[in-house]
């Protein structure tokens, strides 16, 4: 039987089915296309054109307009349209599977959009002329707040905010951080260009942890003022101890005063010679503890009884002159060790007697001189030992140091006091 | 013949103390004091010293735990002890870590300096069990663990938990914990406090 000797109703369902099965393979082959799949997009245009090639010929079958039937679809069996239908579904079919699994193990474009609008960072990709290739939901609207129109090129904005961190209108702070990379466009056969240059700017939104950090300096500003404060208490602390140390001492020596009254008051009724000198010998020992008491303590006093004593145990006199210009802590303990070294280098290798020290003051620069008058060495001087660490303490404290040995041996340390 | 004794004190009353306690020893010979430890060991190669006695916190910041490691390394034969009144809680283990032969506590200690002097020179190790009871706030300092002590003693620098961590290799989560434990036990209010009143007390003193 032809198309033509079925009845009306079988017609209008063939043309009806095929009407469908070309809207579901316009729906596929767009969807093909937009996914740039070749080989699937030329089946289910094929199958379209088919379909609509039928249904446009066998349509007018329908409305009995025989004058428009091509000769073609007079003499064609029905068979042949009902098989091209099923042919054709079941390829619309296979596509719609394949599309199914395609969009499940692939990502489009849209997919990718979908996934970034969830974001709660701004992104956004341009190439190299300022395009923008995606941008999603967050990035509009910051787009929106700081420039007030939407990104239109998407340099511009990132030369605007790349690596700053900016408050918008609203209080909210977004921090923005680009990277750049090279990517395979997704599908090549519709591209002429096989790799892509795209930056990517992304937009975090930092405004709990600006706060954070605000109450942290604030903090930290707090605890500073009060390290420093401990800081200087800890050095007052010092002075405490001393002079606890001090108080512990005196009271130790009232304590063996008020023996001595008590043993010194038996002894009135007591005659024993032997006692007698010793407790004598104690009230001596005593009395100039306290008159020691009475006297201040003096660093310099103590700076120079050390030299001397150590001058004394090398057998060589220790003069010091003009030690009491020295009030800097620093230059003090650079006073003493450079005096010890020049002690022991007197005592190494000359047979001098004597060292003499000479602190002078010339504006706010200390000149210290450490003169040995029993010059051996003639020869030229290299630092090393003791003098090497002096070398370097002086150095640090922005000084020089230098060695003379024409006539005297004189070491010669010159440092600022405002160090 | 006498032991020769060279005394390291930068406070004139105890050195003077010592100078008359030697003199009237005959065991003892006076040779020398010094203010400064860090003239010490330079003293020694000068002189035959068989025994010193050191304070700790000498003059111009010399510590002489520190000058009788170098003199231990330099002349292992000299004798040393360590004099102090300050209960300072590392310095006990210190001295024994470089190899000091007594350590006695000015104040505490019911023997005079003479006898430990004599029982050092014959050969005694003579060191207090424990370091004098302090009370700091409602404790006293032997209720502090030693780690307590130790994270006490860096709080003097005034850093932050962060830097006191790094140098004690732990974190300042345990840094911080260990400070509230503290003001948990002594009562004291803050951290300022803390630190101000371990320092008064003497029982962390910052090293030299």
């Amino acid at each position: 039987m032809t198309l033509i000797d079925i009845p009306y109703i079988y017609i209008a369902l063939l043309t009806f089915w095929g009407l469908i099965l070309i809207v579901l393979a316009l729906d596929i082959l767009i969807s093909f296309i937009r996914n740039k799949h070749l080989l699937y997009s030329l089946i289910s245009g094929l199958v379209l054109v088919v379909e609509a090639f039928f249904y446009f010929g066998v349509t007018p079958i329908i409305s009995g307009n025989n004058e428009n039937i091509l000769e073609l679809f007079k003499d064609m069996p029905y068979i042949v349209y009902l098989v091209i239908n099923i042919v054709s579904t079941i390829i619309i079919i296979i596509m719609f599977v394949l599309l199914y699994m395609w969009d499940k193990n692939n990502l489009s474009a849209f997919s990718l959009q979908q996934a970034y609008d969830k974001s709660d960072e701004g992104i956004l990709y341009f190439d190299d002329n300022g395009l923008c290739l995606l941008i999603n939901k967050k990035m509009h609207e910051i787009g929106w707040l700081i420039l007030g129109e939407q990104i239109s090129n998407g340099f511009d904005f990132y030369n605007k905010v790349n690596n700053k961190t900016i408050t918008l209108n609203d209080g909210r702070i977004f921090k923005f951080v680009s990277y750049e990379s090279i990517i395979k466009d997704i599908n090549t056969i519709f591209s002429k260009e096989k790799n892509r240059h795209v930056y990517q700017l992304i937009g975090y939104d930092v405004t709990e942890l600006e706060k954070k950090n605000e109450e942290l300096r604030v903090d930290n500003k707090r605890l500073e003022i009060q390290n420093k404060a401990l800081k200087e208490y800890n050095q007052n602390m010092q002075h405490i101890i001393h002079d606890n140390e001090i108080l512990s001492a005196k009271i130790q020596i009232h304590d063996e005063m008020n023996s001595l009254i008590l043993k010194t008051s038996y002894l009135i009724d007591n005659d024993n010679e032997t006692e007698r000198i010793n407790i004598l010998n104690k009230w001596k020992s005593n009395i100039i503890l306290l008159l020691k008491e009475a006297s201040e303590e003096n660093d310099d006093i103590e700076i120079i009884n050390d030299l001397e004593t150590l001058g004394k145990a090398f057998g060589i006199k220790v003069t010091i002159n003009n030690l009491e210009l020295i009030k800097n802590e620093k230059i003090s303990k650079l006073f003493i060790q450079t005096s010890k070294e020049c002690l022991i280098n007197v005592a190494k290798h000359s047979n001098a007697k004597e060292l003499k020290i000479n602190v002078t003051k010339e504006n706010d620069n200390f000149i210290l001189e450490f003169i040995n008058s029993n010059n051996k060495n003639k020869k030229e001087i290299i630092f090393g030992g003791g003098l090497k660490e002096i070398q370097r303490q002086v150095e640090e404290l922005h000084g020089k140091i230098s060695v003379n040995n024409e006539d005297n041996f004189i070491v010669k340390v010159e440092v600022s006091d405002a160090i | 013949m006498p032991y020769r004794v060279l005394v390291v004190e930068d406070q004139m009353m105890p050195k003077q103390l010592f100078e008359i306690y030697i003199k009237e020893s005959k065991e003892f010979e006076f040779v020398a004091s010094l203010s400064d430890a860090s003239l010490a060991l330079t003293f020694c190669k000068a002189q035959n010293i068989d025994l010193i006695l050191m304070d700790v916190m000498t003059a111009h910041d010399s510590s002489g735990l520190d000058a009788s490691s170098e003199i231990k390394k330099a002349f292992p034969n000299i004798k040393i002890i360590i004099v102090t009144s300050l209960p300072e809680y590392s310095w006990i283990n210190r001295a024994k870590e470089i190899g000091v032969d007594s350590f006695w506590y000015k104040e505490i200690n019911k023997e005079n300096i003479i006898e430990v002097m004599k029982r050092t020179m014959n050969g005694e190790s003579i060191y207090p069990e424990e370091t004098p009871v302090v009370k700091i706030g409602s404790i006293t300092n032997h209720d502090l663990t030693d780690r307590e002590l130790e994270i006490l003693k860096e709080m003097l620098t005034g850093d932050s938990n962060a830097e006191i961590a790094a140098r004690l290799f732990i974190s300042p989560g345990t840094v911080k914990r260990h400070v509230e434990n503290m003001l948990l036990k002594t009562g004291l209010h803050s951290r300022t406090e803390l630190v101000a009143e371990a320092g008064r007390v003497g029982i962390v003193i910052k090293d030299m």
